[in-house]
């Protein structure tokens, strides 16, 4: 393939020679380059101070690719993502640089796709969404660390950076939070210049109800945990219906689900839907509020011994709810069933979550956790780590506590099925008891009579709701008029389109926070792949290519925020608007934004 | 051939069709990408190699597919088709759960579809060429383009919003046969009838038109019979057999329907069950679900060819 200076080489040169016009304005709020890495990082020029176009022009010389480059971009088929893809594929292919097509797949083949083994091998571009909690550890190591290559994780390019492995280490074992900090910015910075990936838009989390009967209620953070604010006294919240004034006691809540749960066992189930049902059923140790502190919630206290050992009192007197499907009356929780509920993740599909910081070795059936969670009354545990691990307050609140009766799972070294069956019916202590499920329809909760809070002056002992009715409405056009007509009090999910309409109206109040969530462009960088995108210059020159203020209001109508490094606002100890702001303007601007 | 050892040769054919059926749906199922553990670990969990060996061998994943097949083929022979993968439950009672829903959905599309397109296309192959027929022409083409998932949309809009004639979700807490759900099926039975009864009425007419040009309606008429009667007790009931030829190939088409209205209208049924089960490779539940699918379909065909010899009593097997 030749390259003559056609009409497309002169309108490349013209673009281009507006683009590095457009950039002086902003050459004096960016600093010179200091961390290249990877193939074609600095040197010559500095990237952060040119234009897209000299840098696509650059790295396929340097790559030693003719453009166009051939490809493909891939997603799965959630209706957003494939407009944004479809946003970043015109902008990219107006670049002349590249010809791509776009792919859809189904998840489930989306998955075995870009999480195989040879995945980068695979010379696309990949379009993913990610969810996550509070605390920045999971993502940065699952995403960017060569720990977590796949097949092991989510590693899909096999992005690799000694600093960056050494750093996001140093940030597992440090307790100290401006230590902490300081690190994870550090990471940022690393990962944003090297830029194995763009990262477009944090997600936001929104739910819409009827003002004048639903009261107290309040959106989440993270989905998973969607219905804290029914009650969590220990989180400031509770939710109650009626006609305003003071708190009411009794009635039904009816709420929106997207999806029916598929498995209620907290170690079997791996659905969202899942997870946001069980919540008010289950209860850990420790809870996450609405601000992301961890706060004791089965645990009356748990004081860090040392790095890796952590002593637990739990809170006596806690019930856990009777069975109506075997003859289980409840009885009280005990530290042995804390000890049991850690141990029942061993070989199911949920492992990762306990073996994360307790460790695991050993194998077939041989494997066990490193480890050790000792009881040492009926209230007092000792949990002892193989390594420290500072997200292991966020950690302990993501497994909760069951009773002893559950019994293991087949595949756990002990396997005995136990009297109970959780995947049929959740037991927990939390405050609100399991009902019954209709099949694709309904998910009932009611309260939990013998919840162990004792009440305050502002706070009632039990929740002020008699009982909460999910309903399963997979259409969220469905969903907007079921609130619009009255059968639900609140939707959690409505098209994002409809929002605007909601808040206007006095009818419907519109609760909307910032999620850690975000999406990713993942670049097909690895030699392997070999692709334009193993240049630095392709990849910084494409993320100024990607239109993420424009992706914000045009696919989400407004909801999220632009991503230019991947913690989110909502982590507010660990990044700053002016971070962001930075890590923009330095390899991430929109080109045609530099442009005016 | 007595229509007894019809009926009994066809019911033996069925188990080599079936058989058939359960092959293919096996081998699709599986030949597809994707993994039914890839979809049962959480994006962003890393569980170890090890804890995956131990899933896969749990749900035999690890066999070759032709022992998968025979393992779970002994099992269904006597009516057990396993545990679902994703929700850890019986995967006979997650489909008879579902199932009476979507038969009384797709038995009142039918009824629908047959109640609307059967005097739809006497009166427009009566009034053949006039106004009424290209109303019922243009009602009918509109009514085969119209995507059934929009058709419901815009009636849960109209009805459930707009009016707020009926709830936008299903009654809670009733039993298959209780008036709320019935009330309630309108709608979803409405969209999903309207198609067929549109593809009804054309078969109707045109095999109508095609009857009264005989000879044998003119003797009639010679002979002084009523226009009522000719009409409906001679031509209409000739003109039948195509219909309910057709009508049970639309049988297929409204199983398959069922899987879009059953979402838009957030019903429990069998089509959405399928439907969750290839997204999440839950094979169990796909073999089981396809396979009662299938059956449905062969003992429809095999009705219709028994209502034949009664339309027809010249019909002999």
């Amino acid at each position: 393939m030749s390259r003559d200076a056609g009409p497309n080489e002169n309108r490349r040169r013209l673009l281009k020679s507006l683009g590095a016009a457009g950039l002086v304005g902003l050459a004096g709020c960016s600093t010179s380059d200091s961390t290249p890495t990877g193939t074609g990082g600095g040197g010559d020029i500095d990237v952060t101070e040119t234009d897209a176009f000299t840098l696509y022009e650059r790295g396929f010389q340097e790559a030693g690719f003719e453009p166009p480059f051939t490809g493909e971009i891939i997603t799965n088929e959630t209706p957003e993502r494939v407009q944004w893809a479809q946003i970043i594929q015109e902008e990219l292919n107006s670049t002349e640089y590249f010809d791509l097509e776009l792919s859809q797949f189904e998840w489930g083949t989306y998955v075995g796709r870009i999480l195989g083994e040879e995945s980068h091998t695979d010379p696309s571009l990949v379009c993913l969404g990610w969810s996550a909690g509070f605390d920045p550890d999971g993502y940065l190591n699952n995403l960017f660390t060569s720990d977590n290559f796949t097949p092991a994780c989510c590693n899909i390019n096999h992005y690799e950076n000694s600093t960056v492995d050494e750093l996001v280490n140093e940030g597992l074992t440090t307790f100290d939070i401006d230590e902490r900090a300081d690190i994870y910015e550090d990471v940022q910075r690393e990962v944003v210049s090297d830029s194995p990936m763009a990262f477009t838009r944090f997600g936001e989390e929104f739910n819409v109800w009827r003002s004048d009967r639903v009261h107290g209620f309040q959106t989440y953070p993270n989905n998973s945990v969607q219905f804290l604010a029914l009650f969590a006294p220990w989180a400031d919240a509770f939710t109650w219906v009626g006609d305003g004034g003071s708190v009411q006691s009794g009635g039904t809540l009816t709420t929106s689900l997207s999806a029916a749960p598929s498995n209620s066992d907290p170690v079997r189930l791996n659905d969202t839907t899942s997870s946001m049902v069980t919540n008010p059923i289950y209860e850990s140790l420790l809870g996450v509020d609405f601000d992301g502190e961890p706060q004791p919630v089965l645990a009356e206290s748990v004081e860090q011994v040392d790095d890796t050992t952590y002593s637990v009192t739990l809170r006596q007197g806690v019930e856990f709810h009777a069975s109506d499907e075997s003859d289980f009356d409840g009885r009280e929780m005990v530290a042995e069933d804390v000890r049991f509920s850690i141990m029942r993740y061993l070989n199911t599909s949920r492992e990762s979550d306990v073996a994360d910081w307790l460790g695991v070795e050993g194998e077939e059936d041989d494997r066990e956790f490193v480890g050790t969670v000792e009881v040492l009354g009926d209230y007092e545990l000792e949990i002892s780590l193989p390594e420290p691990y500072s997200p292991f307050r966020f950690s302990i609140a993501a497994v909760p506590v069951v009773p002893q009766e559950a019994g293991y799972p087949e595949a756990h070294p002990n396997s005995d099925t136990g009297t109970l069956d959780l995947s049929a019916e959740p037991i927990g202590t939390g405050p609100f008891t399991f009902v019954e499920e209709q099949p694709d329809e309904l998910w009932r909760i009611e309260r939990n009579e013998n919840y162990w809070f004792e009440g305050t002056d502002d706070i009632p002992a039990q929740p002020p709701l008699e009982q909460v009715d999910m309903r399963v409405i997979t259409e969220s056009s469905v969903q907007e008029g079921a609130l619009q007509s009255g059968d639900i009090d609140i939707a959690t999910s409505p098209p994002p389109g409809s929002v605007a309409n909601f808040e206007q109206s006095e009818e419907f109040t519109v609760d909307r926070r910032v999620a850690s969530g975000f999406d990713l462009f993942i670049y097909p960088s690895h030699p392997e792949a070999d692709t334009p995108f193993q240049n630095r210059k392709v990849r910084i020159a494409t993320n100024r290519m990607v239109n993420r203020p424009g992706i914000v209001e045009a696919v989400y109508e407004g909801i999220g925020q632009p991503a230019y490094a991947p913690i989110s606002p909502l982590a507010g100890a660990f990044t700053s608007p002016e971070f962001q702001e930075e890590m923009a303007t330095r390899y991430s601007r929109y080109h045609r934004d530099a442009d005016r | 051939m007595s229509l007894r050892q019809y009926v009994t040769k066809r019911l033996l054919l069925t188990v080599p069709i079936l058989l058939g059926v359960t092959v293919i749906t096996f081998l699709m199922t599986h030949l597809q990408p994707g993994d039914p553990v890839d979809v049962l670990i959480p994006l962003g969990a890393n569980p170890s190699e090890e804890a995956i060996r131990q899933l896969r061998r749990q749900y035999h994943l690890n066999e070759p597919l032709y022992v998968q097949y025979f393992l779970w083929l002994k099992d269904a022979m006597v009516f057990d088709f396993g545990v679902s993968i994703q929700r850890d439950s019986l995967v006979s009672e997650a489909i008879l759960t579902r199932l009476p829903y979507t038969l009384l959905l797709g038995v009142f599309a039918l009824f629908i579809a047959v109640a609307i397109g059967v005097p739809a296309g006497i009166i427009a192959a009566v009034r053949k060429g006039d106004k009424v027929d290209e109303v019922s022409r243009i009602a009918a083409l509109l009514g085969i383009a119209t995507p059934n998932f929009w058709l419901g949309l815009i009636l849960i809009f109209i009805f459930g919003v707009q009016l707020g004639w009926i709830s936008t979700i299903p009654p809670s807490d009733v039993s298959v046969l209780d008036p709320a759900l019935l009330t309630y099926m309108i709608l979803p039975a409405v969209t999903l009838g309207t198609a067929s009864s549109a593809l009804l009425m054309r078969i109707m007419r045109s095999s109508m038109i095609e009857e009264l040009n005989k000879e044998y309606v003119r003797m009639a008429r010679a002979k002084g019979l009523a226009a009522r009667t000719v009409i409906v007790k001679h031509v209409a009931r000739n003109s039948l057999i195509s219909v309910v030829t057709v009508a049970a190939l639309q049988i297929a088409f409204i199983v398959d329907g069922a899987v879009v209205i059953e979402q838009v209208f957030s019903m429990r049924g069998v089509g959405r069950l399928i439907l969750q089960a290839i997204l999440q490779r839950d094979f169990p539940i796909i073999q089981a679900g396809v396979l009662m699918i299938g059956v449905v379909i062969v003992f429809a065909n095999l009705a219709a060819d028994i209502i034949y010899s009664f339309l027809d009593p010249r019909i002999r097997y």
